[in-house]
């Protein structure tokens, strides 16, 4: 390969936060006049990437090159100092300073004159950066907080090319901006290419990558697949490489007959929420319904609408015929709900088992009026410890104390014990090791069978292709669309709803 | 046997202290006059622990009692005058009382305050009240008139009876009912219980209710153990009430590691310690401080304690 | 499981030993004499005034080392009942035969506690009168509340109190100061006291004040809401409630400061400027008369600002209760004595000073932190031991009477 015009260079890297490996093993290069893009999914690792380039993060293990020399910043200033300057996804401006505080921010030292700021000179440095992203007219005193989302993103811009960046970042940007702000961006990118310089724009929008870019990086759970140079763009190629997988043995289920009773367990009628927009749709008694969608489609918040934790704005969630008022209605009309974040919302850490296992299921154990005896509790625990197989020392150890797979299966468990008809099922899968996996999907497909109604809500496709009846997709709190369970669903007739 | 291993601590401490005491004071600390003295200062003392056990489980804190002891003692002083009916002026002090916890519970609940601070509220509003009837008499108190007493005063089998049933029935409630569990539920994690099915803002509800009606009885004790009312009547129960469930142990950060026991073991650690101290003529200043600094120390392990449990993110 | 029985079974046993209520009496050792060791429980405001170091300069310093016996204090704040009652609950579980209280309020519940522990109670100062009156509520003098625990009245544990001003509630006394101010030919005059429930004397005090005053032709300052003298104030709120009322009296050249003239009265008029003083920086035209006496008391007497003041005998009234207590934990109580004569309240002197040599006779044979000379004290260990059973004295009360109610004139002959 030639590596004359490369200016960084990654070489292995990997970062590990705890457990989890963010990056394994990724190496690339980046090289002047050229704008290279960095496609994933969500998690694949791409801002992990850029966050160590521009030194927010230091990796676990690899080096980099720049201009072939070992380069390791310690921050984002000492990346800047290497001419390496990134313009970041989220709000990066302070609003109580005025724009030229905000380019220079801790780079004020610059304009010191004695013990004084020059702000005099500051202004005039700042409206000639103001100049080159196309803000002539900008006032730099201005506090950021007066002005809106776009131009805020543009003197970030600005004050990335203040620094004359070799190198330039673009983090996902873009999907905020409007398209007049978008066509500024791109057309800042090309001059800066014109220049010589390099440009690395993340985005998971397709199209726009491609049409920007010279060449692609797929990255895909943490790992780098491949890169795709600009003749072989197609968006099947690219799309097959963020998300092709081959799967081993049956995880999930093997059956494909769509046997549906008729018998609706849950109606959701035009229903609106702060996030959700108009969403209707009906859950049938033995039926397993996926939601699937990006993060912030709304996905997570239908399973807590349907939990009556979050009420519906507009339209009615009807249970059984039943219009849902709370949870304890949603409970009484025997809803179970594992939530996203199991540690925070479905279970009590600090508990045990038993505890955990009995808290939603008090109504039934109940002597007389009033009183939940330890000998029930107990035998509950016991029997739905059993049932599952949750490997524990005994109902009284704390649940903080337990693997994520045996936390899931007490959640699990807590569904099963109260007799929980529907089941809303929010990342079920998360954190938990392919063997639980196997016994959770398993036992899914038990419920069905039983005649339970299932919402799986989940990011990840290849469980709701695996294991849904039919597969609801969500994007920006619509229903983009609804796939049925078919042998040769593939992931990307998923995703082109996603996107 | 790890559970219970800071159970067995605290009745080690109870034992040990009056093993200490019994010994440096001669005897003295079990001679009929002490061993009465004790049962009138523990019997109120325990049965606003229990009560207000429930609000420590939940989370909750509350710095009140005392004001709002001297509230519920100037309501049944004035209905027992009124009426000349004991049984009416126990009523009318448990209500009394309740009515005061419930307003805290709905203004913390209702209006997402911290619990100290409603409670500051309520203290500062309770004894204001108190100190301006008080002050509109001519002694500045008001004293029991010619209703008779002497079950609350001097009747000790009964006290202690009293004492038990509180112990039974509220040991009952809070471990084996809804109300309990679902307020150490609330204390662990509130989010979590809400999503199972705990009714959140009616168990926090039911449990400031339980603590007024137990502040309520204690309120008649100390009533009738003084025999009037004036503005310091009850002043400093809400530090003793601290001092004594840190003493047995209990964490005041709430959840299932609460136990109801520490109430019971906390107020005769605390009864035998603060007896023995004043039998072997320490001054009073220095039992006083003894008290702050226990209070301190056992915060302190307590804290250290809590540091461990992981907090879920 | 285990460990939760065996916690049940603590329990148990810890309310069992309550219940069982029974334990070892406290009997302490005999004297060499044949006289027992007695401890005796003192309640006071605080030990830092004249009053507080007096007594305790007394007890400790003399008492203690005369007789086989010793002293436990304890402190309330003025008027907490509440406070009271734990100081005596205190005493009497430190094992205290006897206790001395400063406080007259809430005698009742106080004689509840000393009834049933076999405790001996008395009032330091102030008059144990057995009203527990018409309608059973605490009435503003005896304080015993309910009719049942007023019977106390006749246990033989309640030995009685003390008239600090006098049998005549200080009628005279108030005659004795009203002419001191009218000698020293003040035109207006007001009186500031405590509140009337916790010092009614005063009421009586200012009747022979403003009595001795209205046959001078001397004007007064009523209160606003009796129309006489004397003003009130509150425990904590007197410097503020005496600023108040001169505020209101501009041409006020004297006061009578009842509530505690030299402590609080007069350190209030000064912050105003309102005190009359060529010592002092002030402009203003106020004299006092003080109940009341501390170590500036001379100096202002000097300088003409202090007409007249006057202070309890406190060692006549802590030896007069000493000895009642003392006999009685060894076995004479004079109250249940056939013949001893007892009566319930005992009179001691209320000396006051109105030129320099009497106050240097006060602080001579009657203020022993002043003097620290006991051979010279108001009431010696010899002449009580006279009285005391225990010691082959007479055991008479009316000797005993005699002895607590001399005045400063009358010590200094007995001391030549």
């Amino acid at each position: 390969m030639d590596t004359a015009n490369v200016i960084l260079e990654a070489k292995g890297l990997t970062k590990r936060f705890g457990e989890v490996i963010a990056l394994n093993e990724v190496s690339l290069q980046i090289r002047t006049g050229e704008i290279q893009g960095l496609i994933g999914e969500n998690g694949s690792g791409k801002s992990t990437v850029s966050s160590i380039i521009y030194g927010i993060h230091s990796p676990s293990a690899g080096e980099m090159l720049l201009k072939g020399k070992p380069y390791a910043p310690k921050s984002p200033l000492d990346a800047r100092g290497h001419h390496i300057s990134m313009i970041v996804q989220e709000k990066d401006t302070i609003d109580m300073l005025s724009v030229a505080e905000n380019i220079f921010l801790g780079d004020e030292g610059r304009f010191r004159r004695g013990a004084f700021i020059s702000v005099k000179e500051m202004y005039q440095e700042a409206e000639m950066a103001l100049r080159k992203v196309g803000l002539p007219q900008l006032d730099a005193a201005r506090p950021v907080g007066e002005l809106d989302f776009e131009t805020r993103k543009l003197i970030e811009i600005a004050k990335a090319l203040y620094y004359k960046p070799e190198l330039m970042i673009v983090d996902e940007t873009t999907t905020a901006l409007s398209h007049d702000g978008r066509m500024k961006i791109y057309e800042i990118m090309r001059q800066l290419k014109a220049e010589g310089k390099a440009v690395l724009f993340i985005s998971h929008d397709l199209p726009e990558l491609m049409e920007v870019c010279d060449s692609l990086t797929v990255l895909k759970d943490g790992e780098l697949v491949t890169t795709i140079p600009k003749e072989e763009f197609s968006e099947g190629t690219i799309k097959r490489a963020m998300v092709g997988r081959t799967l081993a043995g049956n995880l999930y289920r093997t059956d494909y007959g769509n046997r549906l009773t008729d018998q609706v367990a849950v109606s959701v009628d035009h229903v609106s929420t702060e996030v959700l927009k108009n969403i209707s749709f009906s859950l049938h008694n033995g039926e397993i319904l996926g939601i699937g969608g990006l993060s912030g489609s709304g996905m997570h918040e239908i399973g807590k609408v349907l939990a009556g934790h979050i009420p519906a704005r507009e339209g009615t969630v009807k249970v059984f015929g039943e219009k849902l008022q709370g949870i304890a209605h949603a409970l009484k009309l025997k809803v179970g709900y594992i939530s996203k974040d199991r540690d925070v919302e479905t279970l009590i850490l600090n508990e045990s088992i038993q505890d955990n296992l009995t808290i939603s299921a008090w109504s039934m154990l109940k002597k007389g009026k009033f009183f939940i005896l330890p000998r029930d509790e107990k035998k509950f625990a016991r029997v739905q410890i059993d049932h599952l197989k949750i490997k524990c020392s005994s109902g009284a150890q704390l649940v903080r104390e337990l693997s994520g797979g045996n936390k899931q299966k007490v959640s699990f468990s807590k569904l099963i014990g109260n007799k929980s008809k529907i089941m809303i099922l929010d990342s079920p899968t998360r954190g938990v090791d392919i063997g639980v996996k196997t016994t959770m999907y398993e036992l899914i497909n038990n419920l069905k069978h039983q005649g339970h109604a299932i919402l799986i809500i989940s990011e990840e496709l290849p469980e709701l292709i695996g294991m849904c009846d039919r597969i609801l997709v969500l994007k920006n709190g619509r229903i983009t669309g609804e796939v049925k369970r078919h042998k040769n669903l593939k992931d990307v007739d998923v995703i082109d709803f996603m996107i | 046997m790890k559970k219970y291993r800071s159970v067995i601590i605290q009745w080690m401490g109870l034992i040990l202290v009056i093993l200490i005491f019994g010994i440096w004071s001669g005897g003295n600390l079990f001679s009929k006059y002490n061993l009465n003295s004790m049962i009138i200062t523990a019997t109120p003392l325990l049965i606003a622990c229990l009560g207000m056990s429930f609000i420590f489980a939940h989370g909750g804190m509350d710095i009140s009692s005392g004001a709002v002891v001297a509230l519920a003692s100037l309501a049944a002083v004035v209905t027992m005058n009124g009426s000349g009916s004991l049984l009416l002026a126990v009523i009318v002090s448990m209500l009394a009382s309740m009515a005061c916890y419930m307003v805290n519970s709905v203004i913390t609940n209702k209006f997402g305050l911290m619990a100290t601070i409603t409670s500051l509220s309520i203290m500062f509003a309770a004894r204001g009240l108190v100190t301006y009837i008080c002050q509109q008499t001519p002694n500045e108190s008001i004293s029991i008139a010619s209703v008779d007493v002497t079950l609350f005063k001097k009747n000790y089998s009964f006290m202690v009876l009293v004492a038990v049933i509180a112990i039974l029935v509220l040991t009952v409630v809070f471990n084996y009912t809804e109300i309990g569990k679902g307020a150490k539920a609330i204390g662990d994690n509130s989010r979590s219980a809400g999503q199972n099915g705990v009714p959140v803002d009616r168990t926090k509800m039911t449990c400031y209710a339980i603590a007024g009606l137990c502040v309520g009885i204690a309120a008649i004790f100390k009533l009738c153990s003084t025999g009037m009312v004036q503005s310091t009547t009850g002043t400093g129960m809400e530090m003793d009430i601290l001092v004594v469930v840190v003493l047995g142990g209990m964490s005041l950060s709430g959840g299932v590691s609460t136990k109801i026991s520490s109430a019971v073991v906390g107020t005769f650690t605390y009864v035998f310690l603060v007896k023995g101290m004043t039998i072997i003529g320490l001054n009073p200043n220095i039992v006083v401080l003894i008290k702050a600094l226990i209070f301190l120390m056992v915060i302190y392990i307590t804290a250290q304690r809590n540091t461990l449990k992981t907090i879920p993110r | 499981m285990k460990k939760r029985v065996l916690a049940i079974l603590l329990m148990v046993m810890v309310v069992a030993g309550l219940l069982a209520g029974c334990g070892a009496s406290n009997k302490a050792g005999n004297d060499p004499a044949d006289v027992k060791k007695v401890k005796i429980g003192v309640i006071l405001y605080n030990y830092t005034d004249i009053q507080g170091k007096e007594i305790k300069n007394y007890c400790d310093n003399y008492l203690a080392k005369e007789f086989p016996v010793t002293f436990e204090y304890q402190t309330a704040a003025s008027g907490d009942n509440e406070a009271h009652l734990r100081a005596v609950d205190a005493l009497i579980s430190t094992g205290c035969n006897a206790i001395m209280s400063g406080y007259d309020t809430v005698i009742g519940e106080t004689m509840e506690k000393c009834d049933s522990a076999g405790v001996y109670y008395g009032i330091l100062f102030g008059e144990a009168k057995n009203e527990a009156d018409k309608d059973g509520k605490y009435n503003s003098y005896g304080n015993w509340g309910t009719t049942e625990q007023s019977n106390l009245y006749y246990s033989d544990y309640f030995l009685g109190g003390i008239y600090q001003f006098g049998s005549d509630h200080g009628y005279e006394l108030g005659k004795t100061y009203g002419q001191a101010v009218v000698d020293a030919g003040v035109k207006k005059v007001g009186a500031i006291s405590f509140p009337a429930y916790a010092f009614s004397d005063a009421i009586v005090i200012c009747q022979g004040f403003t009595e001795v005053l209205g046959q001078a032709g001397v004007e007064i300052c009523p209160d606003e809401k009796t129309g006489g003298l004397p003003a009130e104030a509150g425990f904590i709120s007197v410097g503020d409630d005496t600023k108040a009322y001169i505020a209101k009296y501009t041409d006020m050249d004297c006061i009578f400061g009842l509530s505690s003239g030299m402590d609080m009265v007069l350190p209030a008029i000064n912050e105003v400027g309102r005190l009359w003083s060529p010592s002092n920086t002030g402009t203003g035209s106020l004299k006092l008369a003080s109940l009341g006496y501390n170590d500036s008391s001379a100096k202002y007497l000097e300088d003409g600002t202090l007409l007249i003041g006057g202070t309890n005998n406190y060692v006549e009234s802590v030896a007069y209760l000493f000895t009642l207590m003392f006999d009685a934990a060894n076995g004479y109580n004079m109250k249940t004595a056939e013949g001893s004569g007892f009566e319930y309240n005992a009179t001691i002197n209320y000396p006051t000073f109105s030129n320099m040599e009497e106050l240097k006779d006060m602080e001579t044979y009657m203020l022993t932190t002043v003097n620290n000379d006991f051979t010279k004290c108001s009431v010696s260990a010899q002449e009580i031991k006279s009285v005391l059973k225990a010691y082959g004295g007479s055991g008479a009360w009316s000797e005993l009477s005699g002895l607590v109610s001399r005045s400063v004139a009358e010590i200094k002959e007995a001391r030549q």
